[in-house]
């Protein structure tokens, strides 16, 4: 299993070093909205920021996914890994995890600048600091399911089919926080929809001739 | 080609319905769903918004108030009358995302904390907040001092306030408050604040200045008010909804200077001065405050005995799409209300002015109360409709939907919108119009709680007949395209295998879920590519071991001719 | 419970509406070498896939080393080695890395023979596989499978790009596994030479059947081509079952008939025929009369 998610993260080290740059920009906007805002209430520059992060998020996310799921087609990676000592399920996992650690790339340095930024600016009677939590696994889950729908999307053979999926599907699916918010309703919705993507992902590639 | 029909042990073909399969369809029709709610939502909340934004809003006037005595309203030098104005504006309703910031910050509805105060780029900080785990209110204040020797030191005090008692320590004799509701505007004029625990269904006054807590009587089970708000609003939808009391004037083209003094000054009420010797207050005067509660009464709590008098009024029901709701119009069926007490002077309570705005925010309904809280004046929002070329004045939300340029379109178009629904969804719309809150509504993806459907479910002028006969008439393009689609869905199922059993749950679940089922249907059946049965020569599945329509096999020794193979099984030749 | 490495039972595999395998079943025992023969777009591969897994059929089972194709676990994987068609591999990788990924996900390794292969073979290891010439990519394909010491080994027509010596290699490689105790290799190649060198078992398939499935002497002895002459013009019945291939020419008849024996010879007596001649088939001959499309006896205009 080890050996599978090494091999995914080789192979798509570019996603993982997009991930930090966008991340770096991510961090330098907050920081000097933080500083420019000094004393504002924390929605001035916390919905601005999230109106620029999770359209992109969701969008790049879906693209990641189906990304890997069309170069796995294309470059017959499956195909050559199902003759080995390996189950189909074990190559989804490697595959998941790795779209999971370039998330947490991209957001956990965002979401520690943001913890930094609050205790220093904003006092916690303001606006709790664990409120800052439900919005991070919000968006984390968001961007989740984003990538979960493109896993599930990128297994069908039909490329403009593909990628007009891509361009709506992902800005429905980060909608759902703009419509809901962060509290626990959008939490369970957004498991529920990456449970769902998931199963049938797995469903669909491991019935599916290589 | 003769038909032969064969009695297989497998008997006629089946498809069992097997668990991948349901896993499948669950699985596909749960994203489809979610996809296609979020999609309509979009486009429903795009109209609703479209047909808020057309509206022609004007104010509501109550002329005169009728609250004044006569000697003051006929006043010979009056010469123009009291009134109350109320205005709404038609901004599109703010979606979850905000509300989720401004539930949780300072006076939040979410919040524990009542009120924060510090002064830019100094340490100097205010704060009252409920600490759940202690369940005391807590003030923190954080005060610059200066020394005598022109240093400064910070000096931070803490008070703790519990049911029993207030002290700069918090201990067990203080009580504990369970679930407080605390009045919007905390510093009183003698430093005080009032909330009220839901649990110890009392009220309690905190005083951090002396130190006291004062404990109003324990309301009673059968009069438990379910109180929602003390006092002045929280911060819910008021920007979308103003009001105010207007003192009688003479005509001046310049405004009246209006002198206040420090002792007069209230921090919670406007204090008015006319040219004339009364002195009006209105807002939170002394010492009277409203409380509202959940069914809409407003009910006056005494500042200095905390003893609730009262019922002093309600909250008006407007007049909706379709007939009004009856009041009072309960606090969760509004997407914003106003009200404030009017007095003439300290212990003169005249009576009670109460506005609200009704869920979709296309309607606004204004209502004044005499001391005893009686209603004495109802004034409603009214719009233009334009009817076979000539405009007739009509109630403003019969003119949001009907009467504005492109409000039938837009109209229309939400009406094709929630009819898109799944059938289901729109029962349970029905059923829950009375229940889901007017401001979560707007953020609802699977139910329509601002549909006409709902807004139907929600009119109890209605009787049984009329109720449940109309509801079905709304939804009426829906069952026909839900019933077209089941259809479609039955035959193709039919032709692709599936067993009656299958079949039958697809039709079912098609008609219930309409669009969203015919999509996950599309998506999961099977892609096989039917060929011809030797038997019937009719279409039939190759990966089923018989044909669905004729139960024969593959192999029929009868029709098939033999041909030669070289197997390892077969006779060996002998020399 | 079974001394077969491969089974298959009632396999049927549709593309499209179309018939690709019509209730195929054959069973490799362990320890054999199993040629697969049949002409381009018979079914080969696709009987390959289904087997190992990476395609699954629309009726029927098969198994292979005692688990079904279809969940096959890493264990039953890491014994067996396979050589695609056209040589699967992930082309921008290094063979280096390749071969490391292969290395780590192995079950058994058998790094000195892997190596004497690379050796033999003089396979570059910074190079892409990609870069590689076709012949190459089969050799790292062929080194690989062998790697892993595999207790079957499946082949889809491996020497495909490989020169003569590299193709002589390789059969002597298969040799050489099959020497050890309970190897069993299966393997489809158009090269018939070779599978008649190696191959103990010979499966053909003709229009999606398996029409042949026995011991290659065997097969040899069960089909045969005669060459009979007549006393006046050729019968066109002879009423002779499973007649592979007929050819008239006047008094002459040849014929092809499957699984020969003193039945039909006594039927073939009754004719009196002036001569009766075996005409020697090799494996090449064999495969050519069984996958050749059936036409009615030919009677050319001299003889009418």
């Amino acid at each position: 299993m080890f050996t599978l998610i090494k091999r995914e993260i080789e192979d798509n080290l570019v996603d993982f070093l997009a991930a930090a740059l966008l991340s770096a920009v991510f961090v330098f906007i907050a920081i000097s909205l933080a500083k420019a805002n000094l004393g504002h209430e924390p929605q001035t520059f916390s919905i601005g920021l999230l109106l620029v992060i999770l359209p992109i998020t969701g969008l790049v996310f879906m693209g990641m996914s189906t990304g890997q799921m069309t170069n796995d087609k294309t470059r017959k990676v499956s195909a050559f890994l199902s003759t080995l000592p390996v189950t189909r399920t074990q190559i989804l996992l490697a595959r998941v995890i790795t779209g999971v650690l370039v998330m947490l790339v991209l957001f956990l340095p965002i979401f520690i600048t943001a913890t930094v930024l609050m205790k220093m600016f904003i006092s916690p009677y303001v606006f709790a600091y664990h409120y800052l939590m439900e919005i991070f696994i919000t968006i984390f889950l968001a961007a989740f399911a984003a990538y979960c729908l493109g896993l599930q999307i990128g297994l069908s053979s039909k490329r403009a089919g593909i990628v007009l999926a891509v361009f709506i599907f992902s800005p429905l699916i980060i909608s759902l926080i703009f419509i809901k918010g962060f509290a626990i309703n959008i939490i369970m919705l957004l498991l529920l929809v990456v449970i769902a993507s998931l199963v049938r992902t797995w469903q669909k590639f491991v019935s599916t001739a290589l | 080609m003769a038909k032969i029909r064969l009695h297989s042990p497998l008997g006629t073909a089946v498809m069992n319905l097997s668990r991948k399969y349901i896993l499948k369809a669950v699985t596909t029709g749960f994203i489809t769903l979610t996809l296609l709610s979020i999609a309509l939502f979009w486009a429903r909340y795009s109209c609703e918004s479209a047909l808020r934004a057309n509206m022609v809003v004007a104010p509501v006037q109550i002329t005169p108030s009728g609250m004044l005595p006569d000697e003051i309203e006929s006043d010979p030098n009056v010469k123009l009358h009291s009134s109350i104005v109320a205005h709404f504006n038609n901004e599109p309703v703010p979606l979850g995302s905000v509300d989720y910031f401004k539930d949780r910050t300072i006076a939040g509805r979410v919040s524990n904390t009542y009120h924060y105060s510090k002064s830019s780029g100094s340490p100097e900080e205010n704060v009252i907040y409920f600490d759940k785990k202690t369940g005391l209110i807590v003030y923190h204040w954080t005060h610059l001092v200066r020394e005598s020797d022109l240093s400064t030191r910070i000096e931070t005090r803490n008070f703790y306030a519990g049911p029993n008692a207030v002290a700069e320590k918090p201990n067990r004799n203080m009580g504990r408050f369970t679930d407080p509701i605390e009045a919007g505007q905390w510093f009183l004029p003698n430093g005080s604040r009032i909330l009220y625990d839901r649990k110890l269904r009392r009220f309690f006054r905190i005083d951090f200045q002396v130190k006291t807590v004062a404990k109003g009587p324990e309301i009673k089970k059968d009069r438990e008010p379910d109180i929602v708000q003390i006092d002045s609003p929280l911060d819910y939808g008021q920007s979308r909804l103003s009001c105010e009391f207007v003192p009688p004037r003479e005509i001046t083209p310049e405004p009246i200077e209006q002198e206040t003094t420090e002792e007069n000054r209230s921090l919670t009420g406007k204090r008015t001065e006319s040219k004339y010797t009364v002195t009006i207050y209105s807002g939170s005067s002394e010492p009277y405050i409203p409380i509202l509660d959940r069914s809409g009464r407003i009910d006056i709590l005494d500042r200095n005995s905390l003893e609730v008098t009262g019922p002093a009024g309600w909250l008006p029901s407007p007049r909706s799409l379709q007939s009004s709701s009856g009041n009072p119009a309960r606090p969760k069926d509004l997407l914003a209300w106003r009200y404030f007490t009017v007095s003439l002077g300290p212990d003169q309570y005249i009576g009670l002015v109460t506005a609200a705005l009704n869920r979709d925010g296309t309607a606004m309904a204004l209502a004044t109360f005499d001391k005893n809280g009686n209603l004495t004046k109802t004034a409603y929002s009214r719009g233009t409709m334009t009817l076979r070329g000539s405009q007739h004045p009509s109630g403003s939300a019969d003119a949001a939907y009907f009467g504005t340029p492109w409000a039938p379109t837009l109209t229309i178009t939400k009406y094709l919108l929630e009819n898109l629904h799944p059938l289901a969804l729109a029962a349970a719309s029905f059923i829950t119009a009375g229940s889901v809150e007017a401001k979560a509504g707007h953020s609802a993806v699977f139910l329509m709680p601002n549909s006409f459907i709902a807004m139907h479910a929600r009119d109890s002028a209605s009787d049984f007949f009329d109720r449940y006969f109309v509801a079905l008439l709304m939804i009426l393009p829906s069952i026909i395209l839900s019933a077209v689609l089941a259809w479609r869905v039955g035959k193709s199922a039919a032709l692709t295998g599936l067993d009656a059993n299958a079949k039958w749950t697809w039709v079912i679940a098609t008609f219930a879920f309409g669009l969203a089922a015919f999509i996950t249907y599309r998506l999961t059946r099977s892609r096989i590519t039917l060929v011809t049965c030797p038997n019937c020569g009719k279409p039939r599945r190759p990966d089923m071991h018989c044909c669905h329509r004729c139960g024969s096999q593959w192999h029929i020794p009868e029709i098939t001719p033999p041909t030669w193979r070289v197997l390892n099984h077969s006779h060996v030749m002998s020399e | 419970m079974t001394n077969d490495a491969i089974r298959v039972q009632n396999m049927v595999k549709y593309f499209d509406g179309r018939c690709v395998l019509d209730d195929v079943s054959f069973n490799v025992a362990k320890g054999s070498i199993y040629g697969l023969l049949g002409r381009n777009g018979t079914g080969k591969t696709t009987i390959i896939r289904i087997l190992l897994g990476l395609d699954s059929p629309t009726r029927g089972q098969t198994h292979l080393l005692g688990s079904e194709s279809a969940c096959l676990r890493p264990a039953t994987r890491g014994r067996i080695g396979y050589v695609a068609e056209a040589h699967v591999l992930i082309q921008n990788y290094k063979v280096g890395r390749l071969i490391k990924l292969y290395k780590d996900l192995a079950v058994n390794w058998n790094d000195n023979f892997f190596n004497r292969l690379i050796e033999t073979f003089r396979l570059p290891m910074d190079r892409r596989v990609k870069e590689l010439s076709m012949g190459m990519r089969a050799q790292l394909n062929l080194s690989l499978a062998m790697g892993i010491d595999p207790e079957l080994l499946i082949l889809d027509d491996p020497t495909l790009g490989l020169d003569t010596v590299a193709r002589r290699q390789f059969l002597e490689l298969a040799v050489d596994l099959l020497q050890k105790d309970g190897r069993t290799i299966l393997f489809s190649s158009h090269i018939l030479s070779d599978v008649e060198r190696i191959a103990d078992h010979i499966g053909i398939l003709r229009g999606g059947k398996l029409v042949v499935d026995c011991p290659l002497e065997q097969l040899k002895h069960r089909v045969r081509k005669l060459r009979i002459i007549f006393k006046e013009t050729a019968p066109a019945q002879l009423y002779i079952t499973e007649i592979i291939n007929q050819q008239i020419q006047g008094r002459e008849l040849i014929l092809t008939v499957a699984n020969w024996n003193k039945q039909k010879q006594v039927l073939l007596d009754t004719f009196k025929s002036e001569s009766c001649t075996e005409i020697p088939m090799s494996l090449e001959d064999i495969f050519i009369e069984c996958t050749r499309a059936d036409s009615a006896p030919i009677t050319t205009e001299q003889e009418a």
